[in-house]
């Protein structure tokens, strides 16, 4: 990149395309100069699918098609290839750029006066694929049955479909040069203080700035959305008097920011971290300004040995209190669970003594089973049951964004996080306990616990919540007249209110993301997670056509479809045989708030540690 | 003044002082309805009109573009609106008390106020039925579809909601009480016709007393239905703030989930409706030169009740941390402890100052028959007893069951631009009453006078001008 620009200022570049990156953007662009550079080059051209930073400098932008619409194919691993299939047509007058590369080939060789083959992407890539994949794998039919194979399945497995029994080498090489780059950590006075940037999992490097379901999904350790931050250890905030939402400035040789602090537990206190992607200024609507731009705080090292390098961590800051106040949209204010019946967690050696250990030992926290005056609910066909492994779940929110999109969970924007009223369906608690210097984390995903015994319907004085023979608590738009009491009643507080018309910010083709199975819900009504009633429809009417009923592994919840670490599991409780009635069997199995005798459909799976000391001392203690 | 203020003091069955006869009755208290309003009853009514006006412009904002204009979040579904609701429910308890209960139990002492409380009663219920429908998402359909009316789409209500049992206890206690005032009003009424020298206004007054004539038998059946209603309201003084509090207590939020609810809120409503009815009394007997009728003894017995009902209500609030405490439920105990000592401990010490501590003066005579100490006291239990309500709705709410959800609740302009408005929907109200129906009830007031007695400084009234409906 250095390289590129120190060429691109010396005049020694005719053309530029950049495809598919925002260097203008995501790099040490004030470090390189590159502005200035772009300009020393006659010809610029930006392939891109949005309007960007890098666009706004180019002499042409050339709209490319959204990666849904276009033919595509990959090669993640040894092996391993994908194909990828348009989803859609083309919504706007775009064209791939594969296609435009197509054209300049057949257009450059008419220029030497060579005919040339009109070839679009799609063939293009097709004939690739026959040269390529088709016959490495050697497949036995025609290459039209191999190719809609590929299609059908997404993926060839060239190493399966040979069958070698040798294992697969899939580790990507690591370049050990880079952490030459990194200061040494017994070189590092133990009074200076040193900046760690970081990319998050929502926006990471700023490529995902302008998506609003990204910018509102919480970051999985701090709950702030919208904006980044400057995390400050609880040691060091104590130390520099400073508090949440304070603005520091911080500062780096020539080079100034002014970041709003969130304190964060488990940071040393010789860092100070913050995330880039934010503080874009042609995102485009969402994206813009949101944040505050922290590249121009990431180096170039250049060394003799090795390529230079972008460099992220280690540079020494000082920081400076403002004065100033920015209040940052958290989700989750307190972090602790003070001793509730919330969280079961235990250490592997508890766990291997008995698996049923419990931390609540209290017998005000435990059930009772007493008589009740009201009959029980008959589920006679199905009984929806969820389990959650709280083990497994690494608070990665991607089940929140899969329900987003499932539902149509609106995004309300950062001054309504402000005032905690987000929408999502599902959510992600986390607790801290043990020390603020190292405190443990637990992250538990919380959405409606579909009770048998559910406080929000009794109390819903026009029916608009009721209990299904399915143990669905199902929520009636049409008749709900939002006096937000079932709101108030339910202990998980997983009800959601729409206290405006959000469906009305999204104009033009974000109207698109609207799941057309799912209602999109007005103002003033009450809403909350339905165990995805849309998909346990469809599949109740596909087990009806076959003349079954729905089997395990038919039907899956979105957040649990989207689930990477399998931590999230659905079905029949009914069914004995199914995942999730077993592991509600299971002695780790364990429910929120049981102590209400609410009957939650949804059970946790106990938190298992593989740690020496007891994991669940000091859950009241708050750091936040 | 001070001659009459003697003999109030030695002879208490002296419930109208100033040596009044039945037509010094008729005319004092006609008086306001017989001329044009002051200057200062203008301005009054003006600033009321424009603080209503204020109120339902911001509603309108609010019904344009919804309920996110207000300071209301996740955890708190409900706040201010619903603090005013059980508030100016509260104000209306006092109203039908002193009719009914007191009427009852024969404590004559009430006719003088009587009519003034269950006004306030009805204006303060009618105040308080604009929250619950326009706290809702939907108040447009909320209005009507909390009504159990049968449809042919199979639509019902549920019975098991307290919200509900708010409409049948709220609407019924509205029914009753404008029933009741209506009845007790019809001999005044008549009154008034008898006195009017305008046509329209005699029209008009002739309409509403419903052809009284004065006649045995329209007395006989007057005081029958009376007595009848007075019967039929007194169990609604207590039923409906326990309906109201059940809102509250049915609930498993801990802080509500509360079993004391009921008593304690209908010993707060009493406090609070007493506490405005002397508030006004203070103002309207200075105003319309009613110290003969509303005497310091009056006011006096008034304070005895806020002082005892204030002590009630302290008393269930240390009984809710002994139960707290006792129960043994760590929820329960983080609640109270929350609340006393949490983020709105200003609330809570800013209640038990005003119902408990302030209220204690009237163990003093002094302070008992002094105007403006008891005019300050009645505005602190006011506010006091709105506080209370502001307590046990968000204080309970904003740090419930998870941790992960708690967040403090700020009320926004739209909060407070509402609940001002309210204050100026009730007073137009008061105050158009002030101007158009006797504010004290002639025909009882005359009934608990010894005219042939007098003071001795009238002599006895002639009887000539008794007349024939009083």
């Amino acid at each position: 990149m250095s390289r590129l620009t120190n060429e691109m200022k010396a005049g020694k570049v005719d053309a530029l395309i950049v495809y598919r990156s925002n260097p203008a953007y995501a790099s040490p662009k004030v470090w390189l100069g590159l502005a200035d550079a772009m300009k020393r080059v006659p010809l610029v051209i930006v392939v891109s699918e949005s309007e960007d930073e890098t666009g706004a400098l180019a002499d042409f932008v050339l709209p490319d098609h959204h990666y849904l619409e276009n033919w595509g194919d990959a090669h993640p691993t040894q092996a391993i290839y994908s194909l990828q299939q348009p989803a859609m047509a083309p919504i706007h007058s775009s064209r791939a750029f594969q296609d435009s590369l197509l054209i300049w080939r057949k257009a450059g060789l008419g220029v030497m006066g060579l005919a040339a083959k009109a070839l679009d992407w799609h063939d293009y890539l097709q004939n690739h694929w026959k040269e390529t994949v088709y016959r490495e794998i050697g497949a036995a039919g025609s290459f039209e049955d191999f190719w809609n194979g590929a299609l059908r399945s997404g993926v060839i497995d060239v190493f399966a479909a040979k069958g070698a029994s040798a294992p697969r080498v899939v580790a990507r090489s690591f370049k050990t040069s880079s952490i030459g780059l990194l200061p040494k950590y017994a070189a590092l006075k133990t009074d200076s203080l040193y900046l760690a940037l970081y990319a998050k999992v929502s926006l990471y490097d700023g490529r995902n700035a302008n998506n609003a379901w990204l910018q509102e999904l919480p970051d999985p350790i701090s709950s702030v959305t919208w904006d980044n931050y400057l995390n400050v250890g609880p040691a060091l905030a104590k130390k520099l008097d400073l508090k949440d939402d304070d603005v520091v400035e911080v500062v780096a040789d020539d080079r100034v920011m002014q970041l709003p602090v969130h304190i964060q537990p488990g940071l040393h206190s010789q860092v100070v971290t913050a995330a880039v992607g934010y503080g874009r200024s042609s995102a485009g609507r969402v994206g813009d300004h949101a944040g505050v731009d922290v590249f121009p705080f990431v180096q170039v090292a250049e060394s003799k040995e090795a390529v230079p390098s972008l460099v992220f961590s280690g540079q020494k800051v000082n920081l400076r209190k403002t004065g100033k106040f920015y209040k940052l949209a958290l989700t989750q204010w307190h972090t602790a669970t003070e001793n509730r019946p919330i969280i079961n967690d235990i250490t592997l050696a508890e766990y291997k003594k008995n698996p049923a250990e419990s931390n609540h030992t209290d017998p005000h926290l435990r059930m009772e089973t007493v008589p009740s005056l009201w009959g029980k609910h008959e589920y006679k066909g199905y009984r929806w049951g969820m389990a959650i492994d709280l083990t497994t779940c690494t608070g990665c929110s991607a089940c929140m964004i899969a329900c987003q999109a499932e539902n149509n969970v609106p995004v309300v924007g950062r001054d309504q996080v402000r005032v905690s009223r987000q929408m999502h369906w599902i959510k992600i608690d986390r607790y801290y306990s043990g020390s603020p210097e190292n405190p443990n984390v637990v992250f538990q995903p919380m959405l409606c616990q579909h009770c048998e015994n559910a406080p929000c319907e009794t109390v819903c004085p026009v029916l608009a919540t009721v209990h299904d023979d399915e143990g669905l608590n199902v929520q009636v738009y049409n008749r709900c007249v939002g006096t937000r009491y079932c709101q108030n009643n339910c202990p998980y507080k997983v009800r959601r209110f729409n206290f405006f018309d959000h469906w009305k910010s999204y104009e033009g083709t974000a109207n698109l993301v609207w799941n057309p199975d799912v209602t999109v819900r007005t103002r003033g009504i009450m809403e909350k997670c339905t165990f995805c009633v849309q998909r346990i429809r469809d599949a109740k009417d596909q087990a009806k056509d076959a003349g079954d009923r729905v089997k395990d592994g038919m039907l899956k919840a979105a957040c649990q479809q989207t689930c990477p670490a399998d931590a999230i599991v659905f079905g029949d409780l009914n069914d004995p045989e199914s995942r999730v009635a077993k592991m509600k069997k299971s002695p780790q199995a364990f429910r929120v708030l049981e102590v209400l005798n609410t009957v939650p459909a949804v059970s946790y799976m106990t938190k298992v540690r593989n740690q020496a000391e007891s994991a669940h001392s000091g859950h009241g203690a708050e750091h936040a | 003044m001070s001659t009459s203020t003697e003999v109030t003091t030695f002879h208490p069955e002296v419930l109208v002082t100033g040596g009044k006869t039945y037509v010094d009755v008729n005319n004092d208290v006609s008086a306001p309805l017989e001329r044009f309003p002051a200057k200062a009853w203008w301005v009054c009514f003006i600033i009321a009109v424009m603080t209503f006006g204020l109120g339902a412009t911001l509603a309108g904002i609010m019904f344009v573009n919804g309920l996110g204009v207000l300071g209301l979040n996740q955890p708190n579904g409900w706040g201010i609106f619903i603090v005013n609701f059980v508030f100016w429910v509260g104000i209306g308890h006092a109203g039908t008390l002193i009719s009914a209960v007191l009427f009852l139990f024969r404590q004559k002492w009430r006719t003088a106020i009587n009519r003034s409380a269950e006004a306030m009663t009805i204006f303060a219920v009618m105040t308080a039925l604009l929250f619950p429908v326009i706290h809702t998402g939907r108040p447009w359909y909320a209005a009507i579809w909390l009504l159990p009316y049968p449809n042919q789409r199979h639509l019902w209500v549920n019975f098991r909601s307290p919200l509900l049992w708010d409409v049948f206890a709220v609407g019924t206690y509205f029914t009753i009480s404008l029933t009741f005032w209506f009845v007790g009003l019809i001999p005044d009424l008549a009154t008034v016709r008898d006195r009017a020298k305008n046509s329209l206004r005699k029209t008009i007054y002739t309409v509403l007393s419903l052809g009284w004539r004065g006649s045995n038998k329209n007395w006989s059946h007057y005081e029958s239905t009376y007595m009848i209603l007075a019967g039929l309201s007194t169990p609604l003084v207590l039923s409906v703030h326990s309906v109201v509090s059940f809102d509250f207590a049915t609930s498993n939020l801990p802080g509500w989930h509360t079993t004391i609810f009921p008593p304690y809120f209908v010993a707060g409503a009493i406090f609070s409706g007493f506490a405005m009815v002397v508030t006004l009394l203070v103002i309207a007997r200075e105003v319309f030169k009613l110290k003969d009728y509303i005497t310091l003894n009056h006011l006096e017995k008034m304070n005895k009740i806020i002082m005892a009902t204030g002590m009630i209500v302290g008393y269930a609030y240390s009984c809710e941390f002994f139960i707290a405490w006792y129960s043994g439920s760590p929820f329960e105990r983080f609640a109270f402890i929350n609340r006393a000592f949490g983020p709105y401990w200003w609330a809570y010490w800013i209640m038990v100052s005003c119902n408990v501590f302030i209220p204690q003066v009237f163990w003093f005579r002094k302070a008992r028959r002094s105007i403006p100490i008891m005019f300050v006291v009645s505005l602190f239990v006011n506010i006091g007893m709105w506080f209370e309500r502001f307590v046990i709705v968000v204080t309970s709410l904003h740090r419930d069951f998870l941790p992960s959800n708690w967040k403090y609740y700020v009320p926004t302009w739209f909060d407070w631009g509402i609940t001002l408005g309210s204050f100026g929907w009730f007073f137009i109200w008061f105050l158009l009453f002030c101007r158009v129906l006797p504010v004290i009830a002639m025909a009882e007031v005359k009934g608990v006078m010894n005219v042939d007695e007098g003071d001795g400084s009238h002599g006895p009234a002639p009887l000539k001008e008794v007349p024939a409906h009083g």
